[in-house]
């Protein structure tokens, strides 16, 4: 949240930093709940982005993103009639986020574990290996696989619950309030899975990491 | 402070800010037992290590084509919520909605339907006027009604200025049987006025009534009104 210096002067009223162009989020709901094109137009712009790298992390595939994303937002147009206020927008929209990835994943689990592609993964390399990087030298390449892949794979092992507030806490950054907002726990509770769920992450990265493969898990990171 | 007790603030100091997290008595013991202790120093290192590795994972950029749906799909949910944002508006919409799907209804067939009403009307006004003069009337048609009243056909003498009501029964030769004055009418009752009226029936024409055809008797009732003006009720 940006101080109160910020805000500005918009046609009488004082605008929000949040929501810039809007006086308020009690006004952007209002503006909502009555089908004004900007306000939806706001509410993507403010949302959009972060939602998508939100659900990203949150999944197992990233290819499937684009469509939890579709989900979140037919959900958020669908029952922002309904949505009175309780908590702010922001928390509301990634409380939505959260579930629908949630089941998401489920539903991955239950269904796409049985499919069996008929073409194979191209040697498992994604459009980051496309893109050139001559400051690095091959085995700064090799490291830097290795270590996205350990944590790509933590990350994926790691417990739902623990993983969705490690990610809303480290990545996305909210507050402990926010999370718990979004999360719809307590605030104790929330304590609770960051912290274990960092240790669960440490555990399976020192596991994979172990000096036997030549990769020591040091705590002097080199610099990305 | 032990190292099992660090340890479990050692999440809180990833946070950087403690307030709230590691009450702050502890955070100076914590800082200090941190610099002596390598173990539990490696651990927040690690700790630390997968923070890092975290925040450097990659992440895709959002597609443009999603950008283009979510827009879409925010388009179509607010023309949606301002259709049943009032019950105008939503009234507003039915109508519409059932306006354009009776034009989609009604376009492919209005041609046809037009086109073959016309050519109906054309077809029809050709063949009727072979039919005119088919069916006409005859000056000696028998009325087929089921029952006809006895009518006056000729007063040959008048009575007098008095206004009377007589009822006559006629037979089926057309000639008077009877007479009768009815309730209200014919004050007048005396010898002089019922002769001069016996008069004018004895010379006054009828038609007979009828029952699918024939003659018949019947009651007719009279008024004469004046010396020029009779009214006659069946």
């Amino acid at each position: 949240m940006q101080p109160a210096r910020n805000t500005h002067e918009l046609g009488g009223e004082t605008a929000s930093p949040e929501w810039p162009g809007w006086p308020g989020e009690e006004c952007l709901r209002e503006a909502l709940r009555s089908g004004c094109e900007t306000a939806y137009a706001a509410l993507l712009e403010r949302f959009q982005a972060p939602v998508f790298h939100l659900v990203q992390r949150l999944i197992d595939d990233p290819n499937d993103a684009g469509d939890v994303t579709q989900d979140v937002f037919f959900k958020v147009f669908r029952n922002v009639g309904s949505f009175r206020g309780q908590s702010s927008l922001k928390t509301w929209v990634y409380r939505i986020a959260v579930n629908e990835a949630y089941n998401r994943r489920r539903w991955f689990g239950r269904h796409r574990r049985a499919e069996v592609g008929l073409q194979p993964e191209e040697d498992g390399r994604d459009y980051l290996d496309s893109i050139g990087d001559p400051a690095r030298s091959p085995y700064d390449l090799t490291l830097n696989e290795e270590w996205k892949s350990a944590i790509g794979k933590a990350l994926a092992g790691l417990n739902p619950v623990f993983r969705s507030a490690v990610v809303l806490r480290d990545l996305e950054e909210l507050s402990y309030e926010e999370i718990a907002g979004v999360l719809d726990v307590s605030l104790g509770t929330v304590k609770s899975r960051i912290l274990r769920g960092r240790e669960s992450l440490r555990k399976a990265l020192v596991e994979q990491m172990e000096p036997a493969r030549g990769y020591g898990f040091n705590p002097q990171p080199a610099g990305d | 402070m032990d190292c099992q007790n660090v340890k479990s603030m050692l999440s809180a100091l990833q946070d950087r800010d403690m307030s709230g997290l590691v009450p702050e008595s502890e955070q100076l013991p914590l800082r200090r037992h941190l610099a002596g202790c390598r173990d539990c120093s490696l651990h927040a290192g690690q700790l630390d290590l997968v923070r890092h590795a975290l925040r450097a994972r990659p992440v895709r950029p959002m597609p443009a084509h999603l950008a283009f749906s979510l827009r879409a799909m925010a388009s179509r949910e607010a023309a949606r919520r301002r259709r049943y944002a009032t019950f105008n508006a939503w009234l507003r919409h039915r109508l519409d909605h059932i306006s354009l799907s009776i034009n989609n209804l009604m376009r492919p067939i209005a041609l046809p339907a037009a086109g073959g009403l016309a050519s109906a009307v054309i077809l029809f006004s050709m063949v009727m006027t072979n039919f005119q003069g088919i069916v006409r009337d005859h000056h000696n048609d028998v009325p087929l009604a089921i029952a006809t009243n006895p009518s006056m056909k000729a007063l040959l003498l008048d009575v007098s200025d008095a206004e009377i009501a007589v009822d006559v029964f006629v037979d089926e030769n057309g000639r008077v049987i009877d007479y009768s004055f009815p309730e209200g009418f014919g004050t007048d009752n005396t010898s002089e006025m019922r002769r001069k009226l016996e008069n004018s029936l004895l010379f006054t024409e009828f038609n007979p009534a009828t029952t699918f055809g024939q003659p018949t008797s019947g009651w007719v009732r009279v008024k004469f009104k004046s010396r020029s003006q009779i009214d006659v009720k069946g």
